[in-house]
């Protein structure tokens, strides 16, 4: 009895002496964000802020860089064994939920039964099995051979499954356990999301004390929030609010390469042009037509004019850094009389013409850049007749069909070439699983070998090292004729020290406010 | 003709029509357009709706009397490098040519169904007029967007959709009248002599209902312009590659606030000169031929 109460005298002695303390490193953040987040349990979709809120009050097995690279979380370690198929998990001891219950290996298990059934099972596909060796270790038997399982275990928020189970998903939902660096406080649909720091989080409290996110979902009412003091950083600053943001004392505007890849879609492969006007053949099945296409095309005209200088001219397909991302792609070039001559060899001096499919209002500025694309074809002899549509019914149009032979569109890509070619570029019928959207029909068989060898390795480097190829391939095949990489832009005030990251989370746990 | 010139000439009209300065200057700015626009491609220096004359990096000069001014971009240019002057002379071509179009298109059929249902009357007079009732318990504008969404952008898709809307109108000035006309003496004289309803409508009716519908008519063209203006502002209006006056003021309107303020304000200056100067004319006529005034 009185060692309890000695306890209870020492716990109010303590908090006693913290209070102040606490009170002074007070820090809040408000952060405007494009829209609300769908679900707080991260486990039901893939959804940029749901994402997010899973990276403030969860952590996977593995957490990622600004890059997007995984780092270690709650697992320590890892190595894969001579099958290529199973991984062993060292998982990190003490760290408990916010609830007070322990982090263990059957959260682990438990967290990847739930995802799937739900929204994120394109993520535990290649998941077979998993076992639970000791409460901080568990082994992950994927079905073949995985080079991509540490990034999709990213995705893979771990909840907590005492407190999951009791209380049921629905219920969980509305009052979120994690082990993250933020504690659920309150959400009000539409209106706010807030958080408190986890003190006793594993790497460290934040720096931040309190955060508040708040949808803002019309952009100039955004840049109108963070310039009057409401918010502290918004997300998505419009092209021509930002030099009126930059021209403000007291505010900033900080800009990276987004994921997203704009490019021109080409139906290179069949027989007859969808999309081609007045023709009984596709000349896109001539290779000198597709490069005089990507020679006519001034990148840097576009970027400058359109995009206000914020997008990046690129012929890659995913970002530095990332697999896939090669020196062997030679910097896009502009030279309409090589275009000309090109299209003139191939048998078309007097050029052709040709429907350009594009959305309109689906990504930064695309109804004008594609005006610029149908001016600068136009000139070379691919004459364009462009067909804008509206961002709702744009990907129904563009559905692999007999529609359109060129189509301008957009794709972010999280991890690496593979996943993308698979989607985007893997021959249509020779795989249910992939060449889902392969929009321009693209069918090159050496590509397709490419990509089934970087999936049929657990080895990232063996793996990046066939995805370079594999973009060589098809950037120098011109399969796609990438165009720029837009840009994500910020708006904060000087005061917030903050790092754009690659999946446009925006994480209180790794800023400041001076 | 020498002798109707010099009628018209010392009519009362004629007279007031001199004497009074707004619709002298409406006429002269309706008059500047007219030349302006049928001249437009024998003078302007590109033609804005070829895609290949287009270059991009002449986008956003700035007017010529700027600094940065091109003197071949006299009112500078806009996202795309179009030479605003040229896209305003075109596009004002587009905004005329749809204004005349659905008014002649409006006045047929409204005046058609107006007449009908005016010396008719009983049934078709209530069935017609319950239409153009429903009808104008909408905006105009809501009709006309709604239109437009479904069934995509287009210069005749236009057209067809502000005569659905605007035809209404004259039927229902033209009902009216037709009621007060046809228990005219002149008529019943018509119907005596045994003439069959057709050329009694025709040739004795109309003419008497013309009046008003010139007044209407007038005053429509501006509404008209204005209506498609803010259609394509909306963005259903004309294709983007073919701007008219009111897509030509969204697209600046992207960057107004970064101050290219040029390549808004001029599109916007002249759909304002133009429906001014025909909003004068009309008031114009309106009182002219008012009787209630005289």
């Amino acid at each position: 009895m009185n060692r309890r109460f000695a306890a209870i005298l020492a716990a109010c002695m303590l908090s006693v002496c913290m209070v102040p303390a606490a009170f002074a490193a007070e820090k809040s953040l408000v952060i405007g964000l494009a829209s609300d987040a769908l679900f707080m349990d991260p486990s039901q979709q893939d959804e940029t802020i749901t994402n997010t809120m899973g990276r403030y009050m969860y952590d996977g097995l593995l957490n990622s860089d600004a890059l997007g690279l995984p780092t270690p979380a709650l697992a320590t370690s890892w190595s894969v064994g001579d099958d290529n198929l199973t991984w062993t998990f060292t998982l990190r001891k003490g760290v408990k939920f916010h609830d007070g219950g322990d982090f263990t290996a059957d959260d682990v298990a438990y967290t990847i039964e739930v995802c799937r059934t739900s929204l994120l099972k394109n993520f535990t596909a290649s998941i077979k099995e998993v076992q639970i060796v000791d409460p901080h270790t568990v082994k992950i038997i994927t079905s073949v051979p995985t080079a991509v399982l540490l990034e999709s275990l990213v995705p893979l928020r771990i909840l907590p499954k005492a407190y999951r189970t009791k209380v049921g998903a629905e219920k969980f939902n509305q009052a979120p356990v994690g082990t993250g660096p933020y504690v659920f406080q309150e959400w009000i649909k539409e209106d706010h999301i807030s958080m408190k720091a986890n003190e006793a989080y594993w790497g460290g409290a934040p720096k931040i004390t309190k955060v508040t996110m708040r949808p803002i979902s019309n952009a100039a009412t955004r840049t109108a929030a963070l310039l009057t003091g409401e918010v502290d950083i918004v997300e998505d600053v419009p092209v021509r609010d930002v030099d009126k943001v930059k021209g403000t004392s007291g505010f900033a505007v900080v800009d990276r390469p987004s994921e997203r890849l704009i490019y021109l879609h080409v139906d290179a492969n069949r027989p007859k042009g969808a999309g081609v006007i007045g023709l009984d053949k596709n000349p896109f099945n001539d290779i000198r037509v597709r490069k005089a296409l990507s020679l006519a095309i001034n990148r840097d005209a576009i970027v400058k004019m359109i995009m206000n200088g914020n997008a990046y001219p690129t012929n890659q397909l995913v970002l530095e850094g990332r697999r896939g991302h090669t020196k062997k792609i030679p910097a896009p070039v502009f030279d309409p009389a090589e275009a000309k001559k090109l299209l003139a060899e191939a048998g078309y001096p007097d050029g052709f013409k040709v429907y350009l499919d594009a959305p309109n209002g689906r990504y930064v500025n695309d109804g004008q850049v594609a005006q610029a694309l149908a001016s600068q074809l136009t000139k070379v002899g691919i004459q364009i007749e462009l067909r804008l549509h509206p961002k709702s019914v744009f990907f129904d149009f563009v559905r692999p069909g007999d529609k359109s032979s060129l189509v301008m569109t957009g794709w972010s890509e999280p991890i690496d070439v593979g996943e993308l070619g698979n989607v985007l570029f893997y021959t249509r019928g020779k795989n249910p699983a992939k060449g889902g959207s392969n929009r321009g029909h693209y069918a090159n068989p050496e590509f397709d070998k490419l990509l089934d060898a970087a999936d049929a390795t657990a080895d990232p480097a063996k793996r990046a090292g066939l995805l370079e190829e594999a973009a060589a391939l098809i950037v120098g095949d011109r399969g796609v004729v990438p165009l720029y990489f837009q840009q994500d832009l910020y708006g904060k005030k000087a005061n917030v020290a903050f790092e754009p990251r690659a999946d446009k989370s925006i994480l209180a746990a790794d800023m400041d406010v001076k | 003709m020498g002798k109707k010139m010099n009628a018209f000439f010392r009519s009362e009209f004629f007279h007031n029509f001199v004497r009074s300065a707004g619709a002298v200057s409406g006429l002269l700015i309706v008059v500047f357009f007219l030349v302006m626009v049928l001249l437009g491609p024998a003078w302007t220096p590109q033609n804005p709706y070829d895609i290949a004359s287009l270059d991009l990096m002449d986008a956003y000069k700035p007017p010529l009397w700027m600094e940065g001014g091109d003197p071949a971009f006299v009112l500078g240019t806009d996202e795309q490098g179009r030479d605003l002057l040229s896209a305003i002379v075109y596009g004002s071509r587009i905004s005329l040519f749809i204004g005349v179009a659905v008014v002649l298109l409006s006045c047929v059929i409204g005046t058609f169904f107006g007449l009908i249902a005016g010396y008719f009357g009983g049934r078709i007079d209530s069935i017609l007029m319950r239409v153009v009732d429903i009808q104008l318990s909408f905006p105009a504008m809501l009709v006309a967007l709604f239109i437009m969404a479904a069934f995509g952008r287009g210069l005749g898709k236009l057209i067809v959709a502000l005569t659905i809307v605007g035809w209404v109108l004259y039927a229902r000035t033209v009902r009216g009248s037709v009621l007060v006309e046809r228990n005219k003496e002149y008529v019943d004289a018509a119907k005596l002599i045994g003439l069959s309803p057709f050329p009694i409508i025709v040739r004795h009716v109309l003419p008497n209902v013309l009046t008003p519908l010139i007044v209407i008519a007038t005053i429509h063209v501006g509404t008209v312009i204005l209506t498609e203006a803010t259609l394509s502002y909306l963005g259903v209006g004309v294709p983007v590659t073919e701007p008219s006056l009111g897509l030509l003021v969204k697209n600046g309107y992207d960057v107004l606030f970064s101050g290219l303020w040029w390549s808004s304000v001029f599109p916007g200056v002249f759909i304002m000169l133009l429906v001014f100067g025909i909003n004068l004319l009309g008031d114009f006529l309106r009182d002219e031929f008012n009787p209630r005034l005289k």
